[in-house]
């Protein structure tokens, strides 16, 4: 009886344990580190656009969804621009998977430092190799907001961001 | 479409735009933050950025200190400063009162303006 009672014990408490551990969602992250430039434009007054080289940036990314549901997912972006002028920013965005290594986003971003930029952006990203890899995005943003504009004028952005990715 | 196709088009539409943006002229400013930390970006130049005191004493001074400069001025006319140039102002005649004491408000004014008139 108590061989049976133990062993009976033990399997009851493992198929808990393996049924809890299935159901559970697990979180998938990826993570990135590049660089970035482009293009900015605006107008400066004159009633026209102009443009010119965008700001070079560092940029830092992570990547979340979750394993049932790997057709949407969030990131979220740190950038510091460094060149010629220094700044700090970040965007927060909702990823539309269209295959494993690719996907579009659409969201929020900004400068808080050492002036104010809000806008919304709209991109892609393509993701080249497995695990460890490079990725490619190119995105456009446009900035309405913030104490960094000088008139009542759109800040737009477009920038192609190079860099490594990694799956965590 | 593949990655790489894809990864392909994205460059070849980005690069090209980056590299045609060499032609816009770099000294046009676009956002404040291109600026020293003491100019705001106007019209696409770096001004020297206006100072909230200077600016609300500069209004109310001119237009507070029109009135009762104005008195004082012509007061100080008619009665003592042979020395001011309100000897001439007064020689306009006593309808010049208001005239002399314009001119003495800018003269007080002044100081205001002249911190006004340099970042323009």
């Amino acid at each position: 009886m108590t061989a049976k009672s133990v062993i009976a014990a033990a399997a009851t408490v493992a198929l808990m344990l393996s049924t809890t551990t299935a159901g559970a969602q697990e979180l998938v992250l990826g993570a990135n580190l590049g660089g970035a430039s482009g293009v900015e434009g605006g107008d400066p007054g004159s009633g026209a656009m102009a443009f010119r080289r965008a700001r070079s940036r560092i940029v830092g990314q992570l990547e979340m969804r979750v394993d049932d549901d790997k057709k949407n997912g969030m990131s979220a972006v740190i950038f510091a621009e460094v060149e010629p002028h220094a700044s700090v920013g970040g965007s927060l965005r909702y990823l539309r998977f269209l295959s494993a290594t690719t996907y579009l986003f659409a969201g929020v971003t900004g400068v808080g430092a050492p002036h104010t930029l809000l806008g919304g952006e709209l991109g892609a990203q393509f993701h080249i190799g497995d695990a460890i890899g490079l990725f490619v995005e190119p995105s456009f943003a446009a900035l309405p907001l913030g104490t960094d504009l000088p008139q009542d004028h759109v800040l737009v952005w477009g920038l192609l961001t190079l860099g490594i990715h990694a799956n965590l | 479409m593949r990655t790489s196709d894809l990864v392909a088009l994205a460059t070849v539409l980005f690069f090209p735009a980056v590299v045609a943006t060499g032609c816009v002229d770099g000294s046009t400013c676009l956002r404040n933050s291109d600026c020293p930390s003491a100019d705001i970006c106007s019209v696409g130049a770096c001004i020297l950025a206006p100072t909230d005191n200077e600016g609300g004493t500069d209004e109310g001074g001119s237009e507070t200190g029109t009135v009762p400069d104005t008195g004082t001025v012509t007061d100080t006319g008619t009665g003592k400063d042979a020395t001011l140039s309100d000897g001439g102002v007064d020689g306009d005649g006593s309808a010049d009162g208001g005239d002399a004491g314009d001119g003495g408000a800018s003269g007080d004014g002044s100081g205001g303006d002249a911190s006004d008139g340099a970042p323009e």
